[in-house]
């Protein structure tokens, strides 16, 4: 099975932009700081495609798109928001990049961390697609993974 | 007219009702599906619910099905708005007896023409 990275950045891109407003630009070569504390949103996915969707990002930035989303200031959410809003935006991203995948799958209900030092790892799955973007300055990535054997 | 949202995400309630509310509703919020069918009891009739597919406790289509099968809110009309893209999933979901479906991410103009096929477009 092979998505391209195009697609998982189109797809991330597009939940982002129509859903928050927040503007997202693809960068090559980076990764989510983990230094600072952190946001890790996961959705697996279970049937004809098995993997998981995987978004991480610093605590600050996963703030700033709950803001939008709650159309509250940033400073006023509470971290349980944050994780939520976050969790919302892996189950989007990964709702519409399974219609690239084999079907039937089903998607679970997020997973959702949050810490200093995280990073949000499927025991037995490979990443077959991994893309980062920045938005005002800050990274995120987001890794789309297949069970060993499948990608 | 009064509108029922049914998604387990915060989030994604606080972007709804605020869509809502542009296009003329009152909303009330239900964490999932059993939490709307007490809503429903509670705080209706609803001339609309705008439901999510996956949630905990009773997912979308198991709120739908139960509607629909317990005729409690017969001239409610049901909206799905969900991630859930597969063709077989949308035909069990009207099958069940949702009018229709909104896929995420969605924009006002795509909820709203949705409504008007519906017949639920405020003037």
């Amino acid at each position: 099975m092979r998505i391209e990275t195009e697609t998982l950045e189109q797809v991330v891109t597009e939940v982002l932009a129509t859903m928050t407003g927040v503007v997202a630009s693809p960068v090559c070569d980076a990764r989510a700081s983990t230094v600072r504390r952190s946001v890790a949103a996961c959705i697996h996915l279970t049937g004809a495609y098995t993997g998981a969707v995987v978004i991480t990002m610093p605590e600050e930035l996963g703030r700033r798109i709950a803001a939008s989303m709650f159309a509250a200031d940033p400073s006023a959410l509470s971290d349980g928001e944050v994780m939520d809003a976050v969790g919302e935006i892996a189950n989007m991203v990964a709702g519409s990049v399974r219609s690239a995948l084999p079907m039937p799958n089903a998607i679970s209900l997020p997973s959702v961390s949050e810490g200093t030092g995280l990073r949000m790892d499927v025991p037995g799955s490979v990443a077959v697609a991994t893309t980062a973007f920045v938005v005002d300055g800050d990274i995120f990535d987001v890794v789309l993974s297949a069970r060993a054997g499948e990608a | 007219m009064k509108a029922l949202i049914v998604d387990d995400s915060r989030a994604m309630r606080m972007i709804l009702a605020r869509t809502l509310k542009e296009l003329g509703f009152d909303a009330v919020e239900a964490l999932h599906g059993g939490d709307a069918l007490e809503q429903i009891a509670v705080c209706g009739p609803f001339d609309l619910a705008l439901v999510d597919w996956n949630m905990p406790e009773m997912d979308g289509l198991e709120f739908v099905r139960h509607v629909r099968g317990t005729h409690c809110a017969d001239s409610m009309r049901i909206v799905m708005v969900t991630t859930e893209s597969e063709a077989e999933r949308v035909a069990a979901a009207l099958a069940a007896g949702a009018d229709e479906y909104v896929m995420k991410p969605f924009t006002k103009d795509a909820l709203s023409s949705k409504l008007e096929i519906i017949g639920l477009a405020l003037p």
